[in-house]
Parts: structure tokens; C-alpha cells; sequence
């Protein structure tokens, strides 16, 4: 029977090292590596599949079972699926705690919020996200550079700059103020995967806590187009 | 308290209309409800107008100076952008949906306009973005699930909802000096002061209410008003940093 105690003994076991006893982020193992761990409860989680900025339990599971690999973030391939499952729910524990804990600091004080309402409000933000579907390309879709380019101008240099380099803000920071990079499209590191599909994700559903918008209007063809595009920058195949 | 006769009232709120959408539901007084009008003051040394740091190589940010709206006081001390608020009570009359232009939102010239926006909880607001450069609007709610959306060029006009009362401030990550609140409320009767510090509130049910007033920079200070009917409560704040 899945008990919160058994996700909690999962996440010592395999996630502490790196993530911290408590989701902050800062487990022992962290200073080994190049790209700062989640904190789980003060972040939201970043590779999404949904539209309103919540990860799905999907994007949840696929994180924990294949990793992140540019991200740093191990795969587990010989997780059961209960034990993923396991993992997902305790991790949402974690980010549920913080949200309370934010919520209370900032409104419990004056007396408009109850703790139900915390309560309530904390639940719908850690809850699945619901996620889009992500089709093939249409049948008689061809990259084409220019419209690439052209969306490209339009809906992403201002940040990542004309050719890409991160190079198109001054000082942006993340959702908790931190100093945050613009990815250099040209490095050819994504995050959250580089693979056509996850680019799509990114650009579709934006990067929750960071300033990377969703690009709700942009035709399923503009996304392929631009997601393309952005993997023609990073010299991928 | 004065009372003025309904045609000046009329006359009134036609001349103090602080902003769009600020004033509930029609501009004459029935005879079930009253108004409340008022002027919002700042008390001590006016402070200067401080300019935005504008750091874009984009030309339309630099058409016009911008300056930081956080605390916009008038030379006479009348002060910009306090949403009053009459709490727990509903409008006398309803408001025809078919003449009332919602809450809007819009892009202009790399500056929110209006820098404050009072919307109900689950009414719709209006994005626009009427500057054809990419904006991407950044809400920092906390209560709402936060929202962080994108308007390209071609996106001119996107539609948001926010489920619970809260203040919400927004920006836009790619003119990192563009800040605007979204005030959202569960209390339908409320306005927002323009450059003349002046609101006014119709279709307030008669008898005794609790009125909010909220500045971003200033604070939030009650009063206990009565409001009688037919006629207009006169109401003056006065407001220190």
C-alpha cells in the first residue's frame, strides 16, 4: 500500500544527496555539480507539458524515469512504476509544504485568508496540470529556415538574442529573484532536453519560475518551425 | 457630508471619471443608492516624478520618457492609482452587460497602461498590446496560479481570469521596468484614482459601509462611511509615506 513514508525513504535514498532532506536544493552532493538542483518546495518545477505553469504527472514521472540529462538530473530506469509513482507524490508533498509556508507568511497575518483556504489554494497549485497534446508535425510539414528565422525574430530575440547567444536582456532573474541566465541556444544545452519534442514543451508551455513565456496564440506549425529553428542554432542533427 | 441634487451628480461624474472601469454599474444615482466621491491627497513634500530605468535598444521605449509609477503624486498633491474599495456590499442596480466595457489591460509605448486595474474574481480582463513588439506579461500572483504568457506582435489581444481576490503585480521580463498591478476583488462596488486623485462609486447601497483604500506605496487605510440615499458622500483621504 503506497505511504508517504515509503516515498519519503525512496527520496533519502536516491534524490537527498543532491535535492537536500527537505527539497531545498542543497543535498551534500550539490556543490559537485554544474547545474543547481530544484528546490522543491520553493520553485515551481520547470519542464512542463501543460498550459496554466503546473508540471502533469507525466512530466513528473519522465523526469524521475529518464532524467534530465542536460540538466544534470539522473535517469532511474530500474524504478517500478509504483516507486516512481511514490516518488511524484512525496515530491509534491515537498512543493505543497512550501507553498503553505509561503502563503502563511504573507497573508495569514492579516485576516483575510483562512488555512482552509491555504490549504485549498496549495492543492490546486501542486495538482497535475493538464496536459497538451503534442502531435506529430502535419503530414506535409517541411522546416523551412526562413520562417524560422522570421518567427524566431519575432517571439524570441529579444531575450536569446539575434543569433542566439543569450545575449538580448541585461539583468533577468527568475521567479525567486535570482540572477538568471538566458540560455545560449548556440551552446546547444537544454535543460530540459533537446530532443524536437521537449523543445516544443518549452516553447509551447514556456519555463515556469523563470521568465521563458508560453506562446499561447503561435499555430502548432510555428512551434515546429521555431523548434527546429532553434535546433538548426545548436548545430543539432 | 454634503449632498448634492441628482442632475449635478450626474454632471459630476461625467467630469471625475478617474479611469476606465473604475466608476460600478451607471452614472445616475437611484433612488435606493447613493454615491461616494472622493479625492485622495498626499500629505508633506511632493515627491518628484523618478524616471524608469529604460534599458532597450528598442525605439518605441524611448518615443516617450517614462517614468516609475509606484508613487505618481500631482504638484497639488492629488495622488494616482489608489483603488477604493466598498467592502462586503453589492450594487443596487445591476449593470447592463451589454454597455459595460470590461476591465483592460494594455501595452503602450513599453509602459502598462492603466498601471493599475481592478478586475472581479472570475470576470474576464482584456490584455492588449498595442505596441506590436513582443511584451510577455508576467503575473506574480500567489493565490492565482501565476501566469506567464507571451504577446508577439500578432498577438494583440489575449483574455485572463483570476479566480481569487488578490493583488497581483505584473511585469514583463523583456522591459524589465514595465510594472503594473492587477487588482483583483471580490468586492464589485470599487474605483481607481486618475491624475486628479478623484474616484466616485455609484449604485452604493444605502446605510453605513466600510470603506478600503489601498496605495502600493502608501498602505491601505479604512473608513467607516454612511451612505444616504440619493445623494452623494463626500470623502477626502489624506495619505503619508
Amino acid at each position: 500500500m503506497p505511504s508517504s513514508e515509503q516515498g519519503e525513504e525512496l527520496y533519502e535514498q536516491h534524490c537527498a544527496a543532491c535535492h537536500g532532506t527537505y527539497g531545498s536544493g542543497r543535498g551534500f552532493a550539490a556543490i559537485a555539480l554544474q547545474v543547481r538542483p530544484r528546490d522543491l518546495r520553493a520553485e515551481p518545477f520547470r519542464y512542463v507539458s501543460s498550459l496554466d505553469g503546473r508540471a502533469t504527472t507525466e512530466d513528473l514521472e519522465q523526469t524521475i524515469r529518464r532524467g534530465r540529462l542536460e540538466g544534470e538530473m539522473p535517469a532511474h530506469p530500474d524504478f517500478t512504476d509504483a516507486e516512481v509513482r511514490l516518488l511524484v507524490d512525496y515530491v509534491r508533498q515537498l512543493n505543497r509544504f512550501g507553498v503553505i509556508g509561503r502563503l502563511e507568511e504573507e497573508f495569514s497575518g492579516d485576516g483575510t485568508t483562512t488555512r482552509d483556504e491555504i490549504e485549498e489554494i496549495a492543492d490546486e497549485m501542486v495538482a497535475s496540470g493538464e496536459a497538451i497534446e503534442i502531435g506529430p508535425p502535419p503530414f506535409n510539414y517541411r522546416f523551412d529556415p526562413d520562417t524560422g528565422r522570421r518567427l524566431y525574430m519575432e517571439a524570441c530575440a529579444s531575450c536569446h538574442g539575434p543569433s542566439g547567444r543569450g545575449d538580448g536582456l541585461e539583468m533577468p532573474q527568475d521567479a525567486s529573484g535570482r540572477p538568471i541566465a538566458v540560455r545560449d541556444l548556440t551552446g546547444g544545452e537544454f535543460r530540459g532536453g533537446g530532443d524536437p519534442v521537449e523543445l516544443y514543451k518549452r516553447i509551447r508551455c514556456g519555463i515556469p519560475g523563470t521568465p521563458m513565456p508560453a506562446q499561447l496564440a503561435m499555430s502548432d506549425e510555428q512551434v515546429w518551425q521555431l523548434a527546429d529553428y532553434v535546433r538548426l542554432l545548436a548545430n543539432r542533427k | 457630508m454634503k449632498t448634492l441634487p441628482s442632475w449635478m451628480g450626474v454632471a459630476l461624474a461625467a467630469a471625475m471619471l478617474a479611469a476606465p472601469g473604475a466608476v460600478a454599474a451607471g452614472d445616475e444615482t437611484t433612488d435606493d443608492a447613493g454615491s461616494i466621491s472622493g479625492v485622495v491627497r498626499f500629505k508633506g513634500d511632493i515627491p518628484e516624478p523618478v524616471p524608469a530605468e529604460v534599458a532597450s535598444g528598442e525605439d518605441l521605449c524611448h518615443k516617450e520618457k517614462i517614468y516609475r509609477e509606484d508613487l505618481v503624486v500631482s504638484k497639488d498633491a492629488r495622488v494616482s492609482w489608489a483603488v477604493v474599495t466598498v467592502k462586503k456590499a453589492q450594487p443596487v442596480a445591476e449593470s447592463d452587460p451589454e454597455d459595460a466595457e470590461g476591465p483592460v489591460l494594455d501595452q503602450q509605448g513599453c509602459r502598462y497602461v492603466p498601471h493599475v486595474v481592478v478586475v472581479d474574481a472570475g470576470e474576464k480582463l482584456t490584455v492588449l498590446n498595442s505596441d506590436g513588439i513582443l511584451h510577455n506579461v508576467n503575473t506574480k500572483s500567489k493565490k492565482n496560479l501565476p501566469k506567464n504568457i507571451a504577446m508577439v506582435a500578432s498577438l494583440t489581444s489575449m483574455d485572463m481570469k483570476f479566480k481569487r481576490a488578490e493583488r497581483i503585480p505584473v511585469k514583463c521580463d523583456v522591459h524589465p521596468w514595465m510594472g503594473a498591478w492587477i487588482v483583483v476583488t471580490d468586492d464589485p462596488l470599487h474605483a481607481v484614482t486618475g491624475v486628479d486623485g478623484t474616484f466616485r462609486i455609484d449604485n452604493v447601497p444605502a446605510g453605513a459601509h466600510t470603506l478600503e483604500l489601498w496605495h502600493e506605496s502608501l498602505g491601505t487605510v479604512t473608513r467607516e462611511v454612511e451612505v444616504a440615499k440619493g445623494s452623494v458622500t463626500e470623502i477626502e483621504f489624506e495619505l503619508s509615506r
